[in-house]
């Protein structure tokens, strides 16, 4: 599954700016660079689904950024698309 | 649902990162300055001294170590350090290899270490290869830094060369390193990767 589209939903941007800590979303965006190029693979992701999570009809999963930061995106095989939906302080 | 549409290779243009390298007294041989445009300051001291961490490592483990694992080990103790703390353990660099990560100019690292009498190299008759043993002992490390190092190193002290490699080929930080670079090998891999790299937690995340 390569050539995979990674889309930042409009609450990213609007939570990345609420956000002190810009190297977070520095190296986020080149987790991303990197899973489009090779497409997408779990383990290599790293990468939980969250229980009982959806975003429109969509499982939610997440990957951790230090101990402080988690991503949240969705996957969906079928249009070959990630959605970026935040990152966010779990502390 | 409102949703934009960008470049996942997009830069940051409102992120201004400057590093400067200043000698320093105290232990210190290095400090690095990142200065955002909003005037937010991320200064990282590193800890210990490189030299300091491989004494510490061989000092720790079982007799007899090869260069390979001593180089994993290195790279596994500063880069989950950088991932718990958010601040670099040693000043020092480490480039992805195909066998993984290892310290940049590890030789002359090593040889400066054997030429001061700190460390010792044996060469093995039965297959030739070198490893090395300690001969004195690394600058005295706080408890705290201690028991952490100690936590990270019996987590893998025990595993093979192999194991290690291994074990480093999966993490995001060595493969976006390979990834950005075109597969190009020795390129050095951006400490700030490590924040990634959460298969390196202590505790479940």
């Amino acid at each position: 599954m390569s050539g995979v589209n990674v889309i930042f939903h409009a609450d990213y941007e609007k939570k990345s700016r609420q956000v002190e800590d810009q190297r977070v979303f520095k190296v986020v965006a080149r987790k991303f660079k990197f899973l489009r190029s090779v497409g997408l693979n779990y383990p290599s992701l790293n990468a939980k689904q969250l229980n009982n999570e959806y975003h429109e009809g969509v499982p939610v999963w997440e990957f951790y950024i230090t101990k402080k930061w988690r991503c949240l995106f969705t996957c969906n095989q079928e249009k070959n698309e990630i959605v970026v939906l935040k990152i966010c302080n779990h502390l | 649902m409102k949703i934009i549409h960008l470049n996942t290779g997009v830069t940051f243009p409102h992120l201004l990162k400057v590093t400067n390298s200043l000698p320093l007294r105290g232990g210190y041989d290095i400090i690095q300055i990142r200065r955002h445009k909003s005037n937010q300051k991320i200064m990282s001291h590193s800890i210990i001294d490189i030299e300091d961490l491989l004494l510490f490592i061989l000092g720790n483990s079982s007799p007899n170590m090869g260069i390979k694992k001593l180089n994993k080990l290195a790279f596994f103790l500063e880069f989950t350090y950088i991932f718990e703390n958010d601040k670099e353990l040693t000043s020092a660099e480490y480039a992805a290899i195909p066998m993984g990560p290892v310290i940049n100019d590890y030789k002359v690292l090593i040889k400066d270490l054997v030429k001061s009498g700190k460390i010792t190299k044996n060469i093995k008759a039965d297959n030739g290869l070198e490893d090395y043993l300690p001969l004195v002992k690394p600058k005295a490390l706080s408890p705290e830094l201690t028991g952490f190092l100690m936590t990270v190193l019996n987590r893998y002290k025990d595993l093979s060369p192999k194991q290690l490699e291994d074990l480093s080929h999966g993490l995001d930080s060595y493969n976006i390193t390979v990834h950005e670079n075109g597969g190009e090998m020795g390129k050095i891999i951006d400490k700030d990767l490590a924040l990634l790299d959460s298969s390196l937690s202590l505790t479940d995340l």
